[in-house]
């Protein structure tokens, strides 16, 4: 059990860590799971959908971002920016979707940011092909619409 | 690099895509308008997401949507109208993208509100609303298909809204009428309001607050702050106030200005989505003081610049630094009271039909209710609406005599 200040999480596939309350609070989710009863505050927290792998690269953005809110001349604005840059451009495509998931479904608002934004400067440029095939996403056009569709914007093209 | 990590995705059997609605709808929301509009035939979802109005309202306010300093001006050497768009927040690149810019003959341009600018035609009779970012224009039906034949418009002003309630775009205007020969004009001044809803204008008049014995002036750039626009009236008595058309209810009403804000040198302008007026001071040195009304009818002397230059003519704001035109060039006041020269325009003699206004790109369309024209009917119309109309009773009358207007 962890101890007082401190919060059990639970990934998916059982791993347990042991992290500050001020750490794990960063997730509007989990915060209002400590908020509204008292027992996840003793117990484990289930993190329901979230492997230990992804758990862990939560908990690191986490802990970074949770203590440069406590002191800014240790953990300075420009150090944030150097660690967020590396943080996104170490992960796959796989785990970057994995982080994005988690961290949608647990409210980490800064790192959805930092995730959408990698997403979106990844995309840009990008044909629409290439852009279904990243998102996996089905094109339910008949050839015919989708000629309508972009007949209409010939300038975008 | 990209393309070796797709080649690592999992494969999923699911058909589903890998990401949540509201992770994708948050990506999109940071991407460029030209660039969203080719991304309208990835599927239905993404089609409908990108045409609706929600999505339109939070790309238009999200940071990433970067505001710049457009600057309408006339090149009399060129002996056009050219739009320089400023492409970073410190004014030192620009260009003049071939999409934003228009033909010689218009009267008024207005805006932009939410992206969309309102035109007005020389004739003073049509309209048209205009989203440049996705290339869309759509004319407006006339406003006053029912004139008397002895009259004709002498005077019209131009102002874009959106409705408090369905946030769809509302043009208001105010036309003085006069006769076709003598030019007298007739009392009172005719306000008309058009509502994208049901695609028509409603005319109405209003003797008290608005007749042909004032005189009516907008703000040089977009007039229209939290469901209200703006007008400047300076009545017989040389008495300036301002008069606010309520979107909302569609009236008028009147807001009195500090009593120490003499007529003729005052302008009207939005500072930091205020409504303020920009007044000249001729004492010992030219000054200038911005005034703002933070509540109705509650004004507080916000800054005095000064002294400055007694050619300097003030040309609107970029961000709440106001910007000047000076002979050769344009100048900004910062902050500290200094000022910065903005470079590159060329500017090559001290120009008239000079504004400056604050441009964000915009998806909402303006394309009128059933109305469904591609790309090549836009051409049409745009090319249609700033055609001049043949004037046939104009035509022979030598107009050199006629009476200046009756303001």
């Amino acid at each position: 059990m962890a101890s007082k200040g401190n919060l059990t999480l639970k990934s998916c596939n059982g791993k347990e860590f042991i992290v500050e309350e001020k750490v794990a609070v960063m997730s509007t989710t989990i915060k209002n799971m400590v908020d509204v009863d008292d027992s996840f505050a003793q117990g484990v927290i289930p993190i329901i959908g979230v492997d230990g792998k992804i758990l862990a690269k939560l908990i690191e953005y986490c802990k970074e971002h949770a203590e440069a809110d406590e002191d800014e001349e240790v953990k300075s604005e420009e150090y944030l920016k150097k660690f967020d840059e590396k943080f996104v451009d170490e992960l796959n495509l796989n785990d970057l979707y994995d982080l994005l998931k988690a961290s949608n479904y647990l409210e980490i608002t800064k790192l959805l940011n930092l995730l959408c934004q990698k997403v979106a400067s990844m995309i840009k440029g990008k044909k629409p092909e290439e852009i279904r095939r990243i998102f996996n996403i089905k094109n339910d056009f008949t050839p015919e619409e989708e000629e309508e569709i972009n007949r209409q914007n010939p300038w975008a093209f | 690099m990209v393309r070796h990590k797709l080649n690592k995705v999992k494969s999923n059997k699911n058909n589903q895509c890998l990401l949540p609605e509201k992770v994708i709808q948050d990506i999109l929301l940071r991407l460029p308008v030209k660039f969203l509009t080719q991304l309208k035939c990835v599927s239905k979802k993404w089609c409908s997401l990108i045409r609706n109005p929600n999505f339109i309202r939070e790309h238009f306010n999200h940071k990433d949507n970067q505001a710049c300093l457009l600057i309408h001006r006339h090149d009399p050497e060129l002996r056009r109208h050219i739009s320089t768009l400023f492409l970073d927040e410190d004014l030192l690149m620009c260009e003049d993208p071939d999409h934003l810019q228009l033909p010689n003959c218009i009267e008024m341009l207005v805006g932009p509100l939410n992206g969309v600018f309102g035109i007005l035609n020389v004739d003073l009779e049509r309209v048209a609303l205009w989203n440049p970012a996705i290339r869309e224009f759509s004319r407006l039906p006339i406003a006053n298909a029912n004139l008397p034949s002895y009259m004709k418009i002498v005077y019209c002003d131009l102002s874009l809204g959106l409705d408090p309630l369905t946030n769809e775009f509302k043009v208001v205007s105010i036309k003085k009428l006069g006769d076709k020969e003598t030019f007298q004009s007739y009392h009172p001044l005719v306000i008309a309001v058009y509502s994208s809803n049901n695609d028509s204008w409603r005319c109405f008049e209003d003797v008290v607050l608005l007749n042909s014995s004032m005189n009516v002036c907008g703000s040089k750039s977009n007039n229209y702050s939290k469901g209200f626009c703006y007008w400047m009236t300076i009545d017989s008595k040389k008495k300036c106030s301002i008069l606010a058309f309520d979107f909302g209810i569609e009236a008028l009403k009147k807001i009195e200005i500090p009593n120490c804000i003499q007529p003729e040198l005052v302008e009207l302008a939005l500072y930091d989505d205020s409504v303020a007026m920009i007044s000249y001071k001729h004492d010992v040195e030219k000054s200038m003081d911005i005034w703002v009304m933070k509540e109705e009818g509650n004004w507080t002397r916000d800054w005095t610049i000064g002294p400055i230059i007694n050619e300097h003519l003030f040309c609107g704001f970029w961000k709440k630094n106001p910007i000047f035109i000076n002979y050769m060039s344009l100048q900004m006041i910062v902050d500290d009271g200094g000022d910065c020269e903005i470079p590159n325009l060329n500017i090559q003699d001290h120009q008239f039909g000079f504004s400056v206004c604050t441009y964000k790109e915009s998806l909402a369309s303006v394309k009128r209710g059933n109305q469904c024209d591609g790309w090549n009917d836009h051409a049409i119309i745009f090319e249609e609406f700033f055609q001049e109309l043949p004037r046939i009773e104009e035509e022979d009358q030598d107009l050199s005599f006629l009476p200046v207007l009756v303001n």
